[in-house]
């Protein structure tokens, strides 16, 4: 269909005329409603963290102090309507859009995630079993993530099936009335602050299509859970051993040898799930400031912030790019995997602006934040999917390259 | 919140890509090392379509979708400066192709053959040239854009636009050559995914080795991240955004140049295939603004506010201590 564009100066604003910047539609403004919503929580966490909240919290998610904190917090944020503000209506969540249920997770996690693991059981626990539960597992856990009250894990990783979950051999044989699970996990946040793991196990035989989900307590005979000390957070990471670990059927989720799609659908969830760019740019203003205070903001640090924050910003809004197609109902794409991934190399960007221009406070370890910015980037390239997963799908499914031989 | 095109902005953006079909690929047997684009540019502005920004329907946009195509050609169609940089920045309907050159640097202007008007952006000033008369010299550059240069006393011949900031200008050709640089960058990754499905080494396509997916798969972030950035600092009008779209691309320009260049082969070297004027292109565009340094420091200086004229120097005072 031709298109004329003649006579447009009978149409044209004026460019100073501030309607003119409101007349398209391509918009990556907030509407009025949302930046409501974000104060509106902005006010709720002024109230609700303690003045030392840095020192404190040291803005790990996976600290004693933080997940103790969320036992408190969370049911506080259920009873204001933020918690699941994002769910339908009939599911007791407040039938918000997902732009808002990102801005929930920007004002959280610019503080180190007060909600600790909870995040996850909103994010998609709870979804999940929304989707695959029978109403018995939705009367059991529903109710309790969506008032707050329970810290999942995420039981996925083994030793020998890390990026090659479908590796995973942690079995689950049936016997009588349930399954006999036998095996370990590896690297599980939260594992031993966590009441409940959504975790994991092969029913079936190799490959894809022999996993179960199983929703089981964390606190079972036959659980043995050890934290792996690491340089990422107090709790990031466990070893979970399972002994002849009986779970009924009723923990099941989904059908048996069906839990690769389940999987699946958890994962796209997880990738943009967490704006970590938040507390990485607010690290850098910090950074920035303490430079500035110093008089050691030389053209050189300066221009390296700028690029970080570059780095940061395309994070930002590749991810929104992300979050406007889940808001259109639009199928999950590949966009979910180059937002990551440029997640990855801003993180990294951070991570090596500090080393370079605040390196005492980083050896010294006595800045919350400059310390949390350094350490938060080692596992931003490994948390839900390695950074080299994310070019493999990449370029099999964005640039349809030849499969790998 | 809405990053989708909108309707009208998507129907706008296929009929550019209507007229600029023709000019999709090189003639065959071409050996030019760069392409008269100005029949593109007449039909272009003959339809309209330079004027694209003008019109509320389309906003910034218009004038960024005519870009992103424009610069995705082979041929050279410097739609930047008109469709652009000068309304928006200038408020003017200066006659186009517009031309642009931070004062005192002359030497080696993009588009300068072809322009009909020089925008100069001085420290305080912002200048008018018409270039009718005016004297102009052309380069011979393998840059795929056509090169000029022009004296100082001939710049300084134009009028001065009242009221017209250059940060206002400065800001604008930042978000210009954000996404121009998106534009060849996306074409030039185009061209090499293509390529590397058919050139085959050791009994199979080159495109199945992980060690050159992984890295065009790099290049697929930063051209998707450059253009979103650049879509975002022209429909904010943000300065900083700008800034730091600029900087953003022009890091990439060059890592888009590189690893294009490279899994070509020696025939990315060449003329005899289309990649040369888009990595040239990448590589003229890099250095625009002064580079990612300059335009760096400029974003930085807008987010964070100089507390002093100091600074610079007692740092460089505690690194040599």
């Amino acid at each position: 269909m031709p298109i004329s564009l003649h006579n447009v100066s009978d149409t044209a604003k004026g460019y100073n005329d501030p309607a003119y910047w409101e007349l398209h539609d391509m918009d990556f403004r907030w509407t009025d409603e949302q930046v409501a919503f974000r104060q509106r929580l902005r006010d709720i966490l002024a109230a609700a963290l303690p003045a030392d909240w840095g020192e404190k919290s040291r803005y790990d998610t996976s600290s004693s102090y933080v997940s103790q904190f969320s036992r408190t917090f969370c049911p506080m944020l259920a009873r204001e309507g933020l918690l699941i503000p994002h769910w339908p209506v009939e599911l007791g969540g407040g039938g918000m859009d997902p732009f808002h249920h990102w801005i929930l997770g920007e004002e959280m996690f610019y503080f180190g995630e007060p909600r600790s693991y909870q995040y996850m059981n909103v994010n998609w626990v709870g979804p999940a079993i929304l989707q695959y539960g029978t109403e018995a597992q939705k009367r059991e856990h529903i109710g309790r993530i969506a008032s707050g009250e329970y810290i999942w894990c995420q039981g996925f990783s083994e030793p020998s099936a890390g990026s090659d979950l479908a590796a995973l051999t942690t079995r689950a044989e049936r016997r009588g009335d349930g399954y006999v699970i036998n095996g370990s996990k590896i690297w599980t946040s939260g594992a031993s602050l966590a009441d409940y793991c959504f975790m994991l196990a092969r029913t079936g035989g190799p490959g894809t299509h022999g996993i179960s989900v199983f929703l089981l307590p964390t606190r079972m005979p036959g659980i043995d859970i050890r934290v792996v000390p690491s340089f990422m957070g107090q709790h990031s990471f466990h070893e979970v051993f399972f002994n002849d670990v009986f779970v009924p059927d009723e923990m099941l989720l989904g059908e048996q040898d069906k839990g690769w799609s389940i999987v699946r659908s958890v994962l796209h969830n997880e990738r943009i799930g967490q704006p970590r760019y938040v507390l990485s740019m607010r690290v850098l203003d910090h950074a920035m400031n303490l430079l500035i205070e110093r008089g050691e903001d030389s053209n050189l640090a300066r221009s390296r912030a700028a690029q970080a924050r570059a780095g940061l910003d395309s994070a930002r809004w590749l991810a929104m790019g992300v979050i406007d197609r889940r808001a259109k109902k639009e199928p999950v794409d590949t966009s979910t995997n180059i937002a990551r991934y440029a997640l990855v190399t801003a993180d990294r960007l951070v991570a090596d602006f500090l080393c370079d221009f605040l390196h005492d406070d980083v050896v010294a370890d006595i800045d919350p934040l400059i310390s949390v910015g350094f350490r938060r980037t080692g596992s931003t390239g490994l948390a839900a999917g390695s950074a080299e997963i994310q070019l493999n799908l990449i370029s099999k499914h964005h640039l349809l390259l030849p499969a790998v031989a | 919140m809405d990053l989708e095109l909108s309707p009208d902005q998507k129907e706008l953006q296929a009929a550019i890509q209507r007229i600029a079909a023709p000019f999709a690929a090189a003639p065959a047997g071409d050996s030019s090392h760069w392409l008269d684009g100005m029949p593109l540019y007449e039909e272009l502005d003959s339809a309209g379509f330079l004027r694209a920004t003008a019109m509320e329907e389309y906003g910034p946009l218009g004038g960024v979708l005519l870009l992103e195509t424009a610069s995705g050609l082979p041929w050279s169609v410097g739609t930047g400066g008109a469709a652009l940089v000068a309304p928006l920045a200038t408020g003017e309907d200066l006659p186009g192709p517009v031309a642009i050159a931070f004062d005192g640097r002359g030497d080696v202007v993009r588009h300068l053959p072809v322009a009909r008007t020089l925008l100069v952006v001085g420290d305080d000033e912002v200048r008018a040239l018409d270039l009718a008369g005016a004297q102009v010299t052309p380069l011979k550059t393998i840059f795929a854009d056509p090169f000029g240069s022009i004296s100082q006393h001939e710049m300084m011949k134009g009028r001065v636009l009242a009221n017209v900031r250059p940060a206002d200008v400065l800001k604008w050709w930042s978000v210009a050559v954000a996404v121009e640089i998106g534009g060849a960058a996306d074409a030039a990754l185009a061209r090499t995914v293509e390529y590397v499905k058919i050139r085959r080494q050791f009994g199979k396509p080159i495109g199945g080795y992980q060690a050159i997916q992984h890295r065009l798969a790099e290049c697929q972030v930063l051209v998707s991240a450059t253009r979103m950035l650049a879509r975002r600092a022209a429909v904010t009008g943000d300065a900083t955004a700008a800034a730091l779209a600029a900087s953003y691309a022009e890091a990439a320009a060059g890592r888009v140049t590189y690893d294009t260049q490279q899994f070509h082969g020696a025939s990315g070297l060449t003329r005899e295939i289309e990649l040369h004027f888009f990595t040239y292109r990448l590589r003229s565009l890099q250095g625009e603004l002064a580079g990612i340094g300059a335009s760096s420091l400029r974003a930085a200086d807008m987010r964070w506010p100089r507390r002093s004229e100091g600074g610079e120097a007692r740092a460089e005072k505690r690194r040599v201590a």
